[in-house]
């Protein structure tokens, strides 16, 4: 019987010193990532139930800001397309513009005006002196 | 000022006034001319912002043609503080005055400066000018006037 007694009371302390036992445990494994930059979260790490909490923010919260910042930047440029103004020169032409006749289309013009006069001088000096041969005849 | 095409241009420091037609681009997306038969008439590019409205509005006219002096055959001798108008639609006449004039080569064309988006209403006048290359049967040059905004003036009397 008292064997017996003993053993349910070794259990039973047992059973109360195992917690107390193992955040010991927990905070010593703990040591090392307190190493790491310190945050309000992470100065609590002897509460085991804080740990998957602890844990899950920095895989969730990655996974969540990517896509969602994606998501708000595709939105936005999308915004910026839609209201992006656009260019106060709608269509911009290429190359420089031809402003200019040139001036040897003014040499041409010149000759072949020249060369008509000259022609119809000619011309009429012909008649004039036909004219005068005529008469003299 | 809203959008009004541009019907007419008056450069009193030059004498030059014409009418405006439209513009716009040839096969080759180069920019239009007038009919170089009609030397002394200039035209706006309608693919630019209209006078008045802001960005850089355009305007081209030759400096020769046909044998005879194009309308723009003095833009050269535009100073700053000239003052050129241009007759509207809506019957107002936007003022602008030279802000400079310059020479450049075809081949080194100022596209941003002349195409490129401003702050303010602004107004480009461009002709060939330098020497004329007989092989390309073209002038070497522009001549391109930049002028900036200062007001209306009051109702249109030409055009």
């Amino acid at each position: 019987m008292k064997l017996g007694r003993a053993c349910a009371a070794g259990a039973v302390l047992w059973a109360v010193a195992l917690p107390l036992t193992a955040g010991t445990a927990l905070a010593d494994e703990t040591g090392p990532a307190a190493e790491q930059p310190s945050s309000p979260v992470a100065e609590q790490p002897s509460d085991p139930s804080a740990e998957p909490t602890e844990t899950a923010p920095p895989s969730v919260e990655p996974g969540d800001r990517v896509p969602g910042a994606d998501a708000q930047a595709q939105a936005r440029a999308r915004a910026a397309d839609a209201g992006a103004p656009r260019a106060q020169v709608a269509v911009r032409p290429e190359g420089a513009p031809e402003t200019g006749g040139g001036p040897q289309e003014t040499g041409i013009g010149l000759a072949v005006t020249g060369s008509a006069v000259a022609v119809a001088a000619a011309g009429g000096a012909v008649l004039v002196l036909r004219g005068r041969r005529a008469g003299a005849r | 000022m809203p959008r009004s095409v541009p019907v007419s241009i008056d450069v009193p420091a030059i004498g030059a006034r014409s009418s405006l037609v439209p513009l716009g681009l040839n096969p080759d997306r180069t920019v239009e001319v007038p009919p170089v038969d009609r030397p002394m008439q200039a035209g706006w590019y309608e693919h630019s912002p209209t006078p008045g409205e802001t960005g850089p509005s355009v305007v081209l006219g030759h400096v020769d043609g046909g044998g005879k002096d194009g309308i723009f055959a003095r833009l050269h001798e535009l100073k700053p503080g000239d003052e050129i108008r241009i007759g509207r639609e809506d019957k107002q006449v936007a003022r602008f005055v030279v802000k400079r004039t310059e020479q450049l080569p075809k081949t080194d064309f100022p596209a941003d400066q002349v195409y490129g988006d401003t702050k303010e209403p602004e107004l480009r006048l461009i002709t060939c000018g330098g020497s004329f290359d007989e092989a390309a049967n073209s002038y070497r040059d522009n001549v391109i006037t930049f002028a900036v905004f200062t007001g209306v003036v009051g109702a249109s009397d030409s055009g």
